[in-house]
């Protein structure tokens, strides 16, 4: 964790309102991107905006020390939480599926990363949201922290408590199917 | 690229790219404003900074200390004054009689108690006591008396001398103790 989100965090813990005010600034964008995208509810996400800063408030004040990656990594994984229930209130849950082909996958080398930057250079908004909705919610989710929010794999690994490992091929499934998905789609077209 | 890699996924490829301007196109904008005045509501009341509580306790801890300070001289004025500047407690069953102290300092020689005129001068009072050889050993007393010593065998004479002079008012010879 960077000086900076550490002082924050300290002042925080010790009961400034400006400091919670500017963690809101810097990363609640983030935090209603993020659950915007699980819940696609924009009151509800900013619900999980508000949860959030709050749980944050509590934990900052606890005596214990923080074990925190990354302040970011650490505010997405407690939304991680409140979006679980939000879902769990609605009767849903975050799926946490296996790609049927993951064993294979894990050990198949990409022979060439391009074909997908051919894909996207052709495909629409529309298809690229159909394609990225057709991947199971935890690959999606991956692929959002680790190219949108710019998260390195740890830290996603500390959001989604999973190994290190299991994010690794969860993006290489996302890549695979967005892969295959796209190219049917042209295909089609 | 296998899912070990450090990096399963080139950031800065034209697909990463590709998806973050798509992700950017979904997501709207978060009203901070709003979500600060809706989270503000729940929060407890902050807590004051040291330096404002240091200044709320300005009120307390400055006259407090300002009493503990002058306290604190006094007792050191106090403890460093001489023991002879002490008034000395005073005998309460000691008893001095208006007349003065019951014998003369003087006990060398007769004794007479003497009232001077008012209208005396001080000069005229110590040629008369010279001339007759007598000396002030005590007073005045609380009634104006003084008491003088003279050799004894002129006690009698100097006593008629002193009724006789115009400065003295009364002579008296104290009782023998």
């Amino acid at each position: 964790m960077s000086h900076a989100d550490a002082a924050l965090l300290e002042n925080i813990a010790s009961g400034q309102h400006q400091a919670l005010r500017q963690l809101l600034q810097q990363h609640g964008h983030a935090i209603y991107g993020y659950a915007l995208r699980r819940l696609g509810s924009a009151d509800d996400a900013e619900e999980v905006v508000n949860d959030t800063l709050l749980a944050v408030w509590r934990q900052a004040q606890r005596p214990r020390q923080l074990q925190i990656p990354s302040l970011r990594a650490w505010v997405l994984g407690i939304a991680r939480h409140k979006i679980v229930d939000i879902l769990r209130s609605r009767g849903q849950h975050w799926r946490e599926t296996a790609d049927e082909e993951g064993q294979l996958l894990d050990t198949a080398a990409d022979p060439d990363p391009s074909p997908l930057d051919r894909l996207c250079q052709d495909c629409d908004d529309i298809q690229l949201a159909n394609a990225l909705a057709a991947l199971p919610s935890v690959q999606r989710e991956a692929l959002y922290l680790f190219t949108y929010e710019g998260l390195s794999l740890a830290e996603i690994a500390a959001i989604q408590q999973v190994p290190l490992a299991t994010v690794g091929t969860r993006l290489h499934l996302a890549r695979q199917r967005l892969r295959r998905s796209l190219a049917t789609t042209e295909a089609v077209s | 690229m296998t899912p070990d890699d450090p990096t399963p996924w080139p950031r800065d490829s034209a697909f990463s790219r590709r998806l973050q301007e798509h992700w950017q196109a979904q997501t709207p904008p978060l009203d901070t404003h709003a979500a600060w005045q809706r989270l503000q509501a729940q929060l407890p009341p902050a807590r004051p900074r040291l330096l404002e509580r240091l200044a709320q306790w300005r009120n307390l801890w400055i006259p407090s200390l300002t009493f503990a300070g002058g306290a604190a001289c006094a007792l050191l004025v106090l403890a460093l004054l001489p023991a002879t500047s002490r008034m000395p407690e005073r005998d309460a069953d000691a008893f001095v009689a208006l007349s003065g102290p019951p014998a003369a300092p003087a006990a060398q020689g007769g004794v007479l108690q003497v009232t001077f005129s008012d209208s005396a001068p001080i000069a005229d009072i110590d040629a008369l006591l010279l001339q007759l050889g007598a000396s002030i050993t005590a007073g005045p007393s609380a009634l104006g008396l003084y008491t003088l010593t003279v050799a004894p065998d002129k006690l009698e004479a100097t006593r008629q001398q002193l009724q006789a002079s115009p400065l003295i008012e009364s002579v008296t010879q104290p009782p023998a103790p």
